[in-house]
């Protein structure tokens, strides 16, 4: 080929060209610790690690709902250590105000001790725990449970203004979103399997409707109608409210553990996201993230080449013949 | 018989050839590195005498010819890679073009390093949550509000930046551009005429030639034209016409060469020269056309994902978006607008945080969720945004993202390609036209010595002469 200084000259302007400008690429992403800095650079890495990082950022919710759920139940928990010593004591109190030895005064004064637990059960189950009433089921912005004013059910309990006595079972669900895939029926509600229900009513753990034989299952009435007979110093059928009383405390256990498995759940979910954050964080890096020891021997590599263009430009570009002319 | 003084002229025509060709040297170094120059050579010829045509013709043993001329200075070029050229430089021109405007519009859409539309969307999608487990409040309520609002003036100022884009692209095509090229091909007619001019009387314009072939370059970055000539027996003979698909652009046989003019037709941009519409096949200008024009998967037939492509894919969004959530909270409008330029959060909502609606059953205070969840299901939930496309709406920025990356990122390759080309092809190009200095040295010697040479002849001849007529026949004297 015949050459020309003009496409010498063009041809080096082109090469020292590239060269800087491999050198600058290389350069922004050793600042930036990166791989890549636009997404055209290298759109299929680029367009997994942006869902890689979607997912990271859904984890950090998922995370942080399961913590509020977490701190839910740890309250619960409390609250229902509470309840299960008020009943214990007054359990005591109960059997002891049953025995034969006590009299009116002394049977009196019990009434007045369990009344006392009353109120003390009803002001543990309308705790509010960070501005949410956290046994009102799925409508935390209302007190779950008040006192009914009627003349013939006065002193009952009443839960979202219904007797409790009345009613038979908890339907209520409050779920939150950990990941489980949300989704909804025909009628736009939740598929519970999808979706964990962080709901807790105070009826599950007080106890709700009536037994085969009539008698309250609420451990507040129960209370109650026993306060009422021992105020009125009757003893008739005391045994058997002594030993519904006691049905009722088993089932405040039998809360007390079952809160502890829903803990256990949730901590043990918790852990399964955080390992899942931390592998969706090392492929982040692997997409992402640079290299830093190899990238910087590219660099010198590549500085290396400019300077060597460099030098050689000051000596491609001179002699021709003419040069040598005497 | 020899006549006394032929030698003389002989050797003058060599003293003077010699300094053409010295001139000649001289003016290719000059023009070493002027754009467009190709070299010049000297075409110097022997005199041959014949005596069978010449009247006075010396006849016989002495028919030696009368020393040189310089019949013509020749320009050295290769028609053949100017056309390879032309081609090359046409498809280059179109993806460097592409490559450009995709550019800009990644600008706008890439969220490797910023945060944009997707990351606004995931932002509702944690803050929606943080109401699920909060709902009834207030202040979360309203954190789900400023995160819509977020969106909405992030749809608005993608889509306002797009047509900025477009904009200013369709105004360079207009005032710069298509200026230009109507320059270039006025100026390319005129040159037609001076050349055909210069033929008639017998000339051999070389920079004119020059010139005429750097405007062709020019012109072929805008447009993949074709070149013709016109043979010796044509009265179009010298001069070139040029052709852009069927549309003859430069016709020696008209006066003026067509004016190109840009127009509007059905929403799309079109190329006119004169009343007919241009065929673009490349160039330039067929890019920035297909910027301007292409609706990628939103036409018949898939086309180029030009800026209407991404202007239509932020409305899809902005409406399906809107409806989404509307029809989830029970006939009070969240957002309004026909589309991306005119998409905002209601004013309703923007007076009460509350407006929207966390449940669907009774009191919103009650601390119920149910509405919230669906919501957040929605923002997950696969819908059919455009036609072509079922998916979330988070997916849809995605692709949105993807396409204009992937687009970029395959155009940048084959303006890559196409400049390794370009540049290979103008290598060659310059090998065959370029001034080589130590040619031109050689050269330079070459004449210099000739010079020389036919001094020292004429001397001799002098000398002789001297002989003759002082020295001869003075024997005795």
């Amino acid at each position: 080929m015949r050459l020309t200084n003009n496409i010498i000259s063009k041809n080096y302007l082109k090469s020292l060209n590239k060269s800087l400008n491999e050198l600058s690429q290389m350069n922004t992403l050793i600042a930036a610790k990166r791989k890549y800095m636009n997404f055209a650079d290298d759109p299929i890495n680029a367009m997994r690690a942006m869902k890689v990082r979607q997912n990271i950022n859904k984890i950090d919710v998922y995370v942080e709902n399961l913590r509020e759920a977490a701190d839910i139940f740890s309250q619960y928990e409390s609250v229902i250590s509470n309840v299960n010593n008020i009943v214990s004591d007054a359990l005591v109190q109960v059997s002891q105000g049953m025995n034969g030895t006590s009299d009116a005064t002394a049977r009196y004064t019990i009434a007045q001790s369990l009344r006392a637990f009353q109120d003390a059960i009803l002001a543990a189950v309308n705790t509010q725990f960070a501005g949410k009433y956290i046994f009102s089921g799925e409508t935390v912005g209302v007190p779950p449970f008040s006192i009914s004013e009627e003349e013939d059910t006065k002193g009952m309990l009443l839960y979202k203004g219904m007797l409790v006595d009345n009613i038979s079972e908890v339907t209520e669900k409050r779920y939150i979103d950990i990941g489980l895939g949300l989704s909804l029926d025909e009628y736009s509600n939740v598929i519970p399997n999808t979706a964990r229900d962080i709901a807790v009513t105070g009826l599950e753990l007080l106890g709700c409707g009536v037994d085969e034989d009539g008698y309250t299952k609420n451990l507040y009435n129960m209370l109650g109608i026993i306060a009422k007979k021992f105020e009125e110093n009757d003893m008739s059928g005391m045994d058997v409210y002594y030993e519904k009383l006691q049905k009722i405390a088993d089932n405040v256990r039998v809360q007390y553990v079952g809160v502890g498995e829903k803990t256990e759940y949730i901590n043990f979910f918790l852990e399964r996201l955080d390992s899942e954050q931390f592998n969706l964080k090392v492929k982040q890096s692997r997409l992402e993230g640079l290299d830093l020891a190899e990238a910087i021997t590219t660099f010198g590599e590549l500085e290396l080449a400019y300077n060597a263009c460099l030098q050689i430009g000051t000596k491609i570009l001179q002699p021709s013949l003419l040069d040598f002319l005497d | 018989m020899r006549p006394t003084f032929s030698g003389f002229e002989i050797v003058k025509s060599g003293i003077q050839s010699a300094q053409v060709g010295l001139d000649v040297t001289g003016k290719n170094v000059a023009n070493m590195g002027a754009e467009g120059y190709s070299r010049q050579v000297v075409d110097q010829k022997a005199i041959y005498y014949s005596s069978s045509t010449y009247k006075y013709a010396p006849v016989g043993s002495q028919r030696l010819g009368q020393g040189v001329t310089v019949d013509q200075i020749v320009q050295i070029r290769d028609k053949f890679l100017d056309i390879r050229f032309r081609a090359a430089n046409s498809e280059y021109a179109e993806f460097a073009k592409k490559t450009e405007v995709l550019e800009h519009i990644n600008d706008i859409l890439d969220e490797t390093t910023a945060d944009g539309l997707g990351v606004l969307l995931e932002e509702l999608f944690e803050r929606l949550q943080a109401l699920s487990t909060n709902s009834g409040k207030i202040e979360f309520a309203s954190l789900v509000r400023s995160s819509a609002q977020k969106i909405t003036e992030t749809v608005q100022f993608y889509y306002n930046k797009l047509e900025e884009i477009s904009a200013l692209e369709k105004e360079n095509l207009e005032t710069i551009t298509l200026v230009n090229l109507n320059k270039y091909l006025d100026e390319i007619a005129k040159l037609n005429k001076t050349i055909q001019n210069e033929e008639l009387v017998g000339n051999t314009p070389n920079d004119l030639y020059d010139a005429r072939n750097l405007l062709l370059d020019k012109v072929s970055k805008y447009l993949k034209i074709e070149v013709g000539e016109y043979p010796d027996d044509s009265p179009y003979k010298g001069a070139l016409s040029v052709k852009c698909g069927n549309i003859m652009l430069v016709d020696p046989a008209q006066s003026d060469p067509v004016t190109l003019s840009l127009r509007e037709e059905d929403g799309k941009l079109k190329i006119y020269a004169g009343d007919e519409e241009l065929d673009l096949i490349t160039g330039e200008i067929k890019g920035t056309l297909d910027i301007l024009n292409g609706e990628g998967s939103f036409a018949e037939v898939e086309e180029f994902k030009g800026i209407p492509y991404y202007l239509k894919s932020l409305d899809s969004f902005a409406v399906k978006f809107a409806e989404v959530f509307n029809s989830l909270n029970g006939g009070d409008a969240l957002f309004v607008g026909t589309g991306a330029k005119d998409f905002a959060i209601s004013d309703g909502w923007l007076a009460d945080a509350n407006y929207l609606k966390v449940t669907t059953e009774g009191n919103q205070d009650s601390g119920k969720n149910d509405n919230v969840l669906r919501m957040i299901h929605a923002l997950e939930q696969k819908h059919e945004i455009t036609e072509k496309f079922v998916g979330s709406l988070s997916e849809f920025v995605l692709i949105l993202m993807s396409d204009a990356a992937i687009d970029k990122n395959y155009y940048t390759d084959r303006a890559s390609a196409a400049d390794t080309v370009v540049s290979a092809i103008d290598n060659q190009r310059e090998s065959v036209k370029g001034v080589s200095l130590n040619e031109e040295t050689v050269n330079m010697i070459k004449y210099q010595r000739a010079f020389e040479a036919s001094a020292r002849v004429m001397t001799a001849l002098d000398e002789m002469l001297d002989i003759i007529i002082n020295r001869m026949g003075i024997v005795g004297r």
